[in-house]
């Protein structure tokens, strides 16, 4: 279309102002790309026996919701283990909300929450019974590709040269592994008949520890570089504050139903995490930002830890030790 | 009369259509990053109508209706945005553009500013007439309105900006 008339063709030439970059472009078309082949491929469903051979779990949602079904994706999204709506939730509706999730960051903290999220709706279920194995087969292999797929969005931050986020992810992943660790340590106790659901979990997670350190190796040797600044110290110092006041907030709500014992072992952690803290604004204030900024993410790594473990301890009466998992340092 | 749509061909229209479905979405929310997941979105659900056995007879114009009708919310949450945030969240880039002159890149933000003065109707159909390209007879199938109560549509909406660009 060709005007002579000025402001129309002015706006005419707004067209290539106002338009994606190639990069962008490119993205969203893998992206369109992986969804249209994730609807390909075969999922053994639930429902095969009411929609006959070969129907896709994927096609039939999407039918569903074409005709006005909106609400089963809702119900799929609040399943839990043992819900014929499950498989829905781990195969279809998670990874397309993951899928259109476009900023890196955003899209990996998703990530780590979907491997937190599949391990306490295992806890759940183990705590109180016996997990069919075909129910743990499927948590196993959610939380596997989560860590995998996390893992993939570190890596590819760390090229990016963004080792400190990548370094927070990478943290991020590992407390919470570390946590569910201790977790699925006492839900053996708990519940002894469950040990082999809980063995095949804890496989998981012991290769996503194994991961997660092996990647934190090659981070802190990348990081130096990378903070040019203080302001990545400044926000992990910030997001230490803040995760321990909240989490006194939470404590100090949910104390009843604390008992001494555990009150004593979280006072204990809470103070040791006190004095990673002071260490790092005394080191930031040396002007070692490195050194601060590694001891301010363990100090995150060890909240989120904590944080973990009373949730743990309200929903499946689990308890708190006093020792808590190990985690690596420089 | 409807037809089935093979992955190929969406892709083509993907690679038609995106930078166009994009633009409409980003003058709807005002919001260059939402912009590109709802011009995701519209493709993702266009996609999953196909998928779920249902024919389109029109790709171009279902595309635009989807991408509409996901920005409708949010461009109602958009509307306590200043005007001058349009450019700044939009995403005017200079360095998309290696031939433009500052003077084209000042002209352009003058225009942009003007544009997003107008109301939302008007801003609606200079996007979809002059930087997306569409017949009158198009646009009218996307807004569900006559060609001519289209082109009176066009008609004032430039009339306006030519008024605020000469106040």
């Amino acid at each position: 279309m060709t005007n002579h008339d000025p402001i129309e063709s002015s706006l005419e030439h707004l067209k290539e102002v106002v338009s994606l970059r190639a990069d962008e472009k490119a993205a969203s078309r893998e992206t369109l790309r992986a969804f249209m082949e994730e609807g390909r491929k075969p999922v053994p469903s639930p429902y095969a026996w009411l929609f006959g051979p070969g129907v896709r779990v994927a096609a039939t949602l999407l039918l569903v919701v074409m005709v006005g079904g909106g609400g089963i994706v809702s119900a799929a999204e609040d399943s839990v283990p043992g819900d014929t709506l499950y498989i829905v939730k781990l195969k279809v509706t998670e990874p397309a909300r993951t899928a259109l999730i476009l900023d890196k960051e955003k899209r990996t903290k998703f990530k780590v929450e979907r491997a937190d999220k599949r391990l306490k709706e295992f806890a759940v279920v183990a705590a109180a019974e016996n997990p069919d194995p075909e129910t743990t087969a499927l948590i196993a292999e959610s939380l596997s590709e989560s860590i995998n797929e996390v893992s993939e969005e570190v890596a590819t931050l760390s090229a990016a040269g963004q080792a400190d986020e990548a370094l927070t992810a990478n943290a991020g992943l590992q407390s919470l592994l570390a946590a569910h660790s201790e977790v699925l340590d006492a839900l053996e106790e708990k519940n002894p008949s469950a040990s082999e659901d809980v063995a095949a979990i804890a496989a998981s997670v012991d290769t996503g520890i194994a991961t997660t350190e092996n990647a934190e190796r090659t981070l802190v040797e990348a990081l130096a570089p990378t903070l040019t600044t203080d302001e990545p110290v400044a926000e992990r110092a910030v997001e230490a504050e803040v995760s321990i006041s909240e989490l006194l907030k939470q404590i100090e709500a949910e104390s009843a139903a604390i008992d001494v014992t555990d009150r004593e072992n979280i006072a204990s952690r809470l103070s040791e995490i006190n004095e990673i803290v002071a260490e790092a604004w005394a080191l930031r204030e040396a002007g070692d930002r490195k050194g601060a900024y590694l001891l301010y993410t363990e100090a995150n790594q060890r909240l989120s830890e904590l944080k973990t473990r009373v949730e743990a301890d309200r929903d499946l009466g689990i308890g708190i030790s006093e020792e808590e998992t190990e985690l690596p340092t420089e | 009369m409807g037809r089935r749509i093979s992955e190929n061909e969406f892709i083509r229209a993907y690679d038609e259509l995106a930078d166009d479905i994009f633009r409409f979405c980003a003058f709807q929310v005002r919001d260059r990053e939402r912009a590109r997941e709802l011009m995701q979105d519209a493709f993702m659900r266009t996609w999953m109508y196909l998928e779920a056995g249902n024919e389109i007879e029109n790709l171009k114009a279902f595309l635009y209706k989807t991408a509409r009708n996901l920005s409708i919310n949010e461009a109602v949450r958009s509307k306590a945005r200043s005007l001058e945030e349009l450019q700044e969240n939009v995403g005017y880039d200079p360095a998309d553009e290696e031939s433009s002159t500052p003077q084209d890149a000042a002209e352009a933000s003058i225009l942009l500013q003007h544009l997003s003065a107008l109301s939302e109707d008007a801003q609606e159909v200079l996007t979809l007439r002059y930087m997306n390209g569409l017949a009158v007879k198009e646009i009218g199938e996307i807004l569900g309105a006559a060609p001519n109560t289209i082109s009176v549509r066009i008609h004032r909406a430039l009339e306006e900006l030519r008024k605020r660009m000469h106040a």
